[in-house]
């Protein structure tokens, strides 16, 4: 959860920096607040979800998928949880660091 | 060290472009003792700009070449192509595949027969006359399994894809056959396994123009790179000869260079798009386009992506990315239902985001997230094979629209073959077969990306009426005029482009040394 909410930090700090990103959080905002009547923050789990649903064909969606992976997926943090290495040339590549380390496959 | 050489000399020969083929031909022509003005529109990076770009201060946004296009049909039309605009072009950016053509795939008019809807043609070159020139090409690059260079060690996602291509009956997988070095060479040091190579090789470790050719040449005394310099237009005299390059700095001031003899070697969109950009008076559908195939046959690979949750931990960002092949499918067997052949190549994510960015395009959600959260257990691998070249497949001009330099956008236009999708369904199945074969948990097929390979727009032909230029990429109409890319393919085959484009630019270079030192030109 700590991950999702740095996330949208990362977004809202960027929104802060540019209005276009600005504009388009707003829209989203108004959007899933209108959708159903209820304002987001009081949909359950399940409404929720079909909200977003109603809106993958909008124009935001794909921009704010875009940015959301970009921000939850970047975070160096998160990158770790998942095992991703990332760069390696600051430790000498990944020789002798496991890139041939595999030890599931068997012979024949 | 490196020489300048005045505005005026009319008797440099002028490159256009410094990657595989410019670059290449550029130190070529030097070595011989041909003095060569080389004009490339990017800025000259050092080595220790090159970083990887695994993470969000990626590379690819100062090498790619973004001016802007307009792509139609089957292509991603917002997406850059795999161009760079950088001094060593799209070998910076690499990943170092470097096989050679079969013998048959320079004959695919008369070996695959009249396919309706594709424009086959022979070369006019058969594969005997480019090996003397393929042996120099992987010596030059160091090239792994050739020239007594052992093969590179198999990374994880490679010992994956070894595995599985012999338990489904496979006979020929290994590391590749890599311009990246496995042992120091040529005063580069050996891979170190850093992983995405296609960031630029931070060590050099790789086969790139930028620190080999374009160093090597300036040592001569012969030749002169102007970087942030974009060729304009190319004139003529009245007797039909190219006698000058006009182009821009990176603030808008023009010049003009005279030259004997221009090269040019933007790769496959820049190439016809500078010849069809020049168009004048005498030469009124753009120079060297008697036979109306300037920028038609555009070829860019069939591809396709195939990416799985394996049963153990694979970590596949690991070590070089591309050291990895299936050769099986490449030959030429139309019992498959395709004519031509695809490799199957390992390619890793391009890191964390990029992989749930690509792997389904618009897929979000609790279950998506739980897809990558597998993300140690992905393997990956890319298929590349044969396309078939179409008349109506190519670059043309826009009609008003104009880029920062006053000059038509270009417009480029790419739809599949049937032969095309045929291909890539049967190569889907032999990727998925693959990694069903270790148990895979999922498998994910993902479309062609808008970065493949460019190829065509500039044929070879025996014949003037059926290409662009001859067998040594002279130019038929203009002999002063050579084509020193990817773009004088006549076919397009299974095979990463590079090596090809590296060794016609060697038999290039000899041919018009010769012609020149003959007062020929």
């Amino acid at each position: 959860m700590r991950h999702y909410a740095a996330a949208v930090d990362t977004l809202r700090k960027k929104s802060h920096a540019c209005t276009a990103i600005n504009d388009l959080l707003l829209d989203v905002v108004a959007h899933v607040d209108a959708a159903h009547g209820l304002p987001w923050v009081d949909l359950s789990a399940d409404a929720r979800r079909a909200v977003l649903v109603s809106l993958e064909r909008t124009a935001f969606f794909p921009v704010l998928r875009t940015m959301i992976i970009a921000s939850l997926y970047g975070n160096p943090e998160v990158q770790k949880m998942f095992g991703y290495g990332g760069s390696s040339v600051e430790f000498g590549g990944y020789i002798g660091r496991g890139f041939d380390d595999i030890d599931w496959l068997s012979d024949n | 060290m490196a020489k300048t050489f005045d505005l005026k000399d009319d008797s440099v020969v002028v490159v256009i472009g410094s990657g595989a083929g410019g670059g290449t031909l550029a130190n070529e022509l030097a070595q011989i003792g041909v003095d060569v003005v080389c004009l490339e529109a990017g800025e000259r990076l050092s080595i220790t700009d090159l970083r990887d770009y695994s993470q969000a201060d990626s590379m690819l946004g100062r090498l790619t070449w973004l001016d802007k296009r307009i792509g139609t049909g089957d292509l991603h039309a917002a997406l850059p192509l795999f161009v760079c605009k950088t001094v060593g072009g799209t070998t910076v950016q690499w990943a170092g595949a470097t096989l050679r053509f079969q013998e048959h795939e320079f004959k695919t008019r008369t070996v695959y027969g009249d396919i309706e809807g594709a424009n086959l043609l022979d070369w006019p070159l058969s594969l005997r006359d480019l090996e003397p020139f393929y042996n120099e090409a992987e010596d030059k690059m160091g090239v792994t399994g050739t020239h007594g260079i052992p093969r590179l060690p198999g990374n994880n996602n490679y010992r994956v894809l070894e595995a599985g291509a012999r338990r489904i009956g496979y006979q020929s997988v290994h590391t590749g056959n890599m311009a990246i070095n496995s042992e120091p060479r040529d005063n580069r040091p050996a891979c170190r396994q850093i992983g995405f190579c296609t960031g630029g090789c931070a060590i050099g470790a790789k086969w790139s123009t930028l620190y080999t050719e374009i160093p090597k040449a300036e040592a001569t005394g012969h030749f002169e790179l102007r970087p942030n310099s974009m060729a304009l237009r190319l004139t003529h005299g009245s007797q039909g000869c190219i006698d000058g390059v006009i182009y821009a700095d990176n603030a808008g001031n023009h010049f003009e260079q005279k030259t004997r003899a221009v090269c040019v070697a933007g790769n496959s969109v820049e190439t016809p798009r500078l010849l069809l950009n020049s168009e004048s008076y005498e030469f009124p559908q753009g120079l060297a386009n008697t036979s109306g195939q300037v920028g038609r046959n555009f070829m860019r690979h069939t591809t396709g992506t195939v990416y799985a949750i394996m049963p153990g931990r694979v970590s596949f960002e690991r070590g070089t990315q591309m050291a990895g092949v299936v050769t099986d499918e490449s030959a030429f067997d139309p019992r498959r239902g395709f004519v031509g052949g695809y490799e199957i190549e390992t390619l890793p994510g391009f890191g964390l985001v990029n992989l749930a960015t690509n792997l389904s395009p618009s897929a979000w959600g609790s279950d998506y997230a739980q897809i990558l959260e597998k993300y140690e257990y992905f393997a990956g691998l890319w298929l590349v094979g044969e396309d078939l070249p179409q008349a109506s497949n190519g670059v043309t001009l826009h009609p008003t629209e104009r880029d920062q330099h006053g000059l038509s956008v270009p417009m480029i236009h790419f739809i599949d073959h049937p032969n095309d999708v045929a291909m890539r369904t049967h190569a889907f199945r032999s990727g998925r077969a693959i990694y069903e074969s270790l148990s895979a948990e999922s498998v994910f097929e993902l479309p062609p990306g808008p970065s493949t390979h460019n190829m065509g727009t500039c044929r070879q032909s025996e014949k003037p009426r059926d290409g662009v230029c001859n067998a040594y990429g002279q130019c038929h109409d203009i002999p002063n005029l050579f084509i020193s890319d990817g773009s004088q393919f006549t076919s397009s085959s299974a095979e990463n482009p590079t090596l090809t484009i590296v060794a016609l630019a060697i038999r290039q270079a000899r041919y018009l040394a010769d012609r020149l030192r003959r007062g020929e030109m």
